[in-house]
């Protein structure tokens, strides 16, 4: 016959799943929250400036970049000369004053740079800038 | 009993309490957690980022000490191999080879700057030739007033002149003898003024400024020595009446003729300057030939320049030339040629070098020399003024003339086609529809012609002659680049088109036939992909295109293959007249642009080209963006050269984007373009 005890009674409730929950989830939350800002940078040398103005940051912007092939890259992603253009006639329709900025490698023929600029002043778009090598930026 | 007790409380039987296993568990975690922070807290403070800059510093000074030996073993070996000697055998061979490969690439930049050369001296004998002519009366008429303000200056002067002594003495002798002729001067040429082409007035002033200078000298010869500063600057005045009286009664202070003779006579006289004897030829010979090139370009292209400023600002060519900054470079660093057969790997590179900066000098000479030409041809408009039969670009026995006439309407010689008069009947124009003027939306006059490619041919509004011949000048002066147009801009006259996507040429053996449609024909609806790539494209090169002068693969007189891979290619251009990059003969070329309008506009369209050009305008209509159609504008079908007016319509633009497309066929030489947009009436109120 068994005997029941009090202390058999007692429903305890393990802790462990429950902390190892926790624990998952704040670091998934962790992992996320480092990953949600996409790095829209692209592999190429930027051109020295001796009068750039250092701007404030701004994940708003349109970024349109430029390899040394001549490539374009819309928000750091290949991109065809339909896919930019498409972007910046919304951009003139939505929001004119946003800002654009241009990642040209400093071996990018001047042609395409002028294309880009082509089309902002076109679509009156005039918030324009060109990115260039920061010392202490780039360094990090 | 004590069974069933002794079974109850054996140690097998007795009640376990469950482990604490969460205890261990918790403690994991806890650690497992502190390990995390530790280490964040420690990346937060850089402890990472030091250890790692310390390891790349490392790394980078030992890749840096790597690459200082690697670099010092390639030196060491190159100075080895520059110190061996080359066979003897080998010397004049490798010589000859290196002599006859730079010998090739200086040939073509020579002859390209031979056919530049030629070309600019063409625009410019055109563009003096009219100059001469017009400037004529107008520089006689400067001359002319030039003398009558001096003289009425002099007068005034020497009239107020607040001398006590001075006064009495020009009260006394000097007023008969001095201030009579002056007056008479003045009077000369009041009436010189009035008809500068009267020979005799002319004359008379020529005396009259012989008399003033001799009068003005010798009374002031007389006058009191404190009245030497007077003496001066009265003199100088007489000096530069005489002159100027004498140049007016002279001819043009620059005679284009004589200059042209000149030119024709040093090239008579220099033997190197033939086409004939280039391929005989030496690399250094070349490259002084080159020299000579560039600087006739420059002079000729400085006369240019002179030319349409002096038209622009209405002042002597003489004048303007003086004040020109020539467009002459500073002296380059010259290539210093071995005086001997290379002995060592050493000398033949230094031979190498030398010939490869003479051939890359001669390659900046021809593109600096292209550049110029065709900023001068921008300036040059086209070739009305050229004699029946010259017209640059035309087929042989097409070369109707062009000479312009109050009507617009050009004359042309037997054998020739007519030129001018044909590319207006080729004209869809419609007669004007009087209850229609100044509607954009009642102004199209759908005549429901359908082309092959789908579309409907709908023709633009006829505007009034208006003879552009003598307007040309103005607009070129007067033109600016420009994609945006604004009713409430600050500037209101000529936008010329500079930016485009070109792609081309594809076959058209030398016919104009649109109905040979290639992929960029709207097919019916304008559909341009910028990032398309055509295999479909010409194949073959004839010698005589300009491109393959300086084509990589080029051999003499050989036809230059082509691979047929067609792409956009962005082109922005600073003249009004815009080259094609790829300019080959027998080609159809495609320009896309895409021009934005704040609100609806009409605007006159002029289209000119070498040679024949359609081209569609999509959403200029209302009526053409509820079908998704392109307006056809439609220019001409001959094969006729450049010529700014060639083509104009009046078409309304509708707010947002409007595209163009224009599809140019080729034919001999020159593929050229240009597109300009006017408000309504610009033309006919701007132009003097």
């Amino acid at each position: 016959m068994r005997i029941h005890t009090e202390e058999q009674d007692k429903a305890e409730v393990s802790m462990s799943p429950l902390i190892d929950c926790v624990f998952l989830l704040l670091i998934f939350f962790l992992v996320a929250t480092i990953e949600k800002k996409e790095n829209r940078d692209i592999s190429i040398l930027l051109p020295e400036s001796q009068a750039a103005e250092r701007l404030p940051p701004d994940d708003e912007q349109l970024i349109v970049g430029i390899d040394e092939g001549g490539h374009f890259y819309l928000d750091g992603r290949v991109a065809s000369r339909a896919k930019w253009q498409a972007a910046l006639r919304d951009l003139a329709q939505l929001d004119p004053q946003r800002r654009i900025r241009v990642d040209a490698d400093e071996l990018t023929s001047v042609e395409h740079i002028a294309e880009i600029a082509f089309h902002c002043q076109k679509l009156g778009l005039s918030n324009l800038g060109f990115r260039t090598y920061d010392d202490q930026y780039n360094r990090r | 009993m004590t069974t069933n007790t002794t079974a109850v409380n054996s140690p097998a039987n007795r009640y376990q309490p469950p482990r604490r296993r969460s205890n261990w568990g918790v403690l994991t975690l806890l650690a497992i957690a502190l390990h995390i922070g530790g280490l964040g807290t420690l990346w937060q403070l850089g402890f990472f980022e030091t250890a790692l800059a310390i390891d790349k510093e490392e790394a980078k000074q030992m890749a840096e000490e790597a690459e200082r030996r690697a670099r010092e073993r390639r030196e060491r070996e190159r100075k080895e191999r520059e110190e061996r000697s080359l066979r003897e055998e080998d010397r004049d061979k490798l010589e000859d080879y290196e002599r006859e490969q730079a010998r090739q690439q200086l040939l073509a930049y020579v002859e390209e700057l031979q056919r530049i050369d030629e070309e600019m001296l063409d625009l410019k004998d055109t563009s003096l030739d009219g100059l001469e002519l017009r400037e004529e009366d107008q520089y006689r008429l400067f001359l002319a007033q030039q003398v009558l303000r001096l003289s009425r200056g002099l007068q005034s002067d020497l009239t107020n002149f607040q001398d006590p002594d001075y006064r009495r003495f020009a009260q006394t002798t000097a007023r008969r003898q001095l201030y009579a002729p002056l007056q008479t001067l003045v009077q000369v040429a009041e009436r010189v003024v009035e008809d500068v082409n009267n020979t005799d007035r002319v004359n008379s002033l020529v005396q009259q400024a012989d008399v003033n200078k001799d009068n003005t000298q010798r009374l002031f010869d007389q006058a009191p020595p404190s009245r030497r500063e007077a003496e001066t600057e009265a003199n100088a005045t007489g000096d530069e009446i005489q002159r100027l009286a004498y140049e007016l009664a002279g001819k043009h202070a620059l005679d284009p003729s004589e200059y042209r003779n000149t030119q024709e006579a040093r090239r008579n006289q220099d033997p190197g300057l033939r086409p004939d004897n280039l391929p005989q030829l030496s690399p250094e010979d070349l490259l002084d030939l080159a020299r000579q090139l560039e600087e006739n370009i420059n002079q000729n292209f400085d006369d240019l320049r002179a030319g349409q400023l002096a038209q622009q600002l209405n002042l002597p060519l003489s004048q303007v030339m003086e004040g020109l900054t020539p467009s002459g470079l500073p002296p380059r660093e010259q290539p210093q040629f071995p005086g001997q057969t290379p002995e060592t790997f050493a000398d033949l590179q230094a031979l190498q070098e030398a010939l490869q900066q003479a051939a890359d000098l001669a390659g900046q000479m021809a593109g600096r020399a292209g550049q110029q030409l065709s900023s001068a041809q921008g300036m040059v408009p086209g070739p009305p003024g050229l004699l029946p039969g010259m017209g640059l670009g035309l087929l042989p026995g097409m070369g109707g003339g062009m000479g312009s006439s109050p009507f617009g309407i050009g004359m042309s010689q037997p054998g020739g086609t007519p030129g001018r008069l044909d590319m207006r009947q080729n004209l869809d124009l419609t007669p004007p529809d009087p209850n229609a003027q100044g509607s954009g939306a009642n102004e199209v006059d759908n005549e429901g012609n359908t082309t092959k490619g789908g579309e409907n041919m709908i023709t633009g509004t006829r505007l009034p002659d208006v003879d552009l011949a003598n307007r040309e000048d103005f607009i070129h002066a007067n033109s600016l680049p420009g994609h945006r147009f604004s009713a409430t801009s600050d500037r209101s006259g000529w936008v010329y088109l500079n930016t485009f996507y070109t792609i081309g040429p594809w076959e058209n053996n030398g016919r104009i036939d649109w109905d040979n449609t290639h992929a960029p024909d709207p097919q019916p609806f304008m559909n341009i992909d910028l990032d398309a790539v055509y295999t479909d494209g010409k194949t073959k090169a004839s010698p005589a295109d300009r491109n393959t002068r300086t084509h990589p693969n080029r051999k003499h007189n050989a036809v230059i293959d082509l691979d047929g891979k067609l792409r956009w290619r962005f082109v922005q251009t600073d003249t009004i007249r815009m080259t094609f990059p790829e300019e080959y003969e027998d080609g159809t070329y495609y320009a896309y642009t895409e021009v934005y309008f704040e609100q609806d506009m009409d605007m006159d369209v002029l289209i000119a080209s070498d040679d024949a050009t359609t081209a569609w305008i999509s959403n200029s209509h209302p009526a053409y963006n509820a079908a998704g159609n392109a307006f056809r504008f439609h220019t001409e079908d001959t094969k006729s050269s450049w010529e700014l007016g060639e083509s104009r319509k009046r078409l309304r633009f509708t707010k947002g984007l409007n595209r163009i497309l224009v599809r140019l066929e080729n034919g001999p030489h020159y593929a050229r373009l240009s597109v300009l947009l006017s408000p309504v009436g610009a033309i006919d109120e701007q132009a003097p």
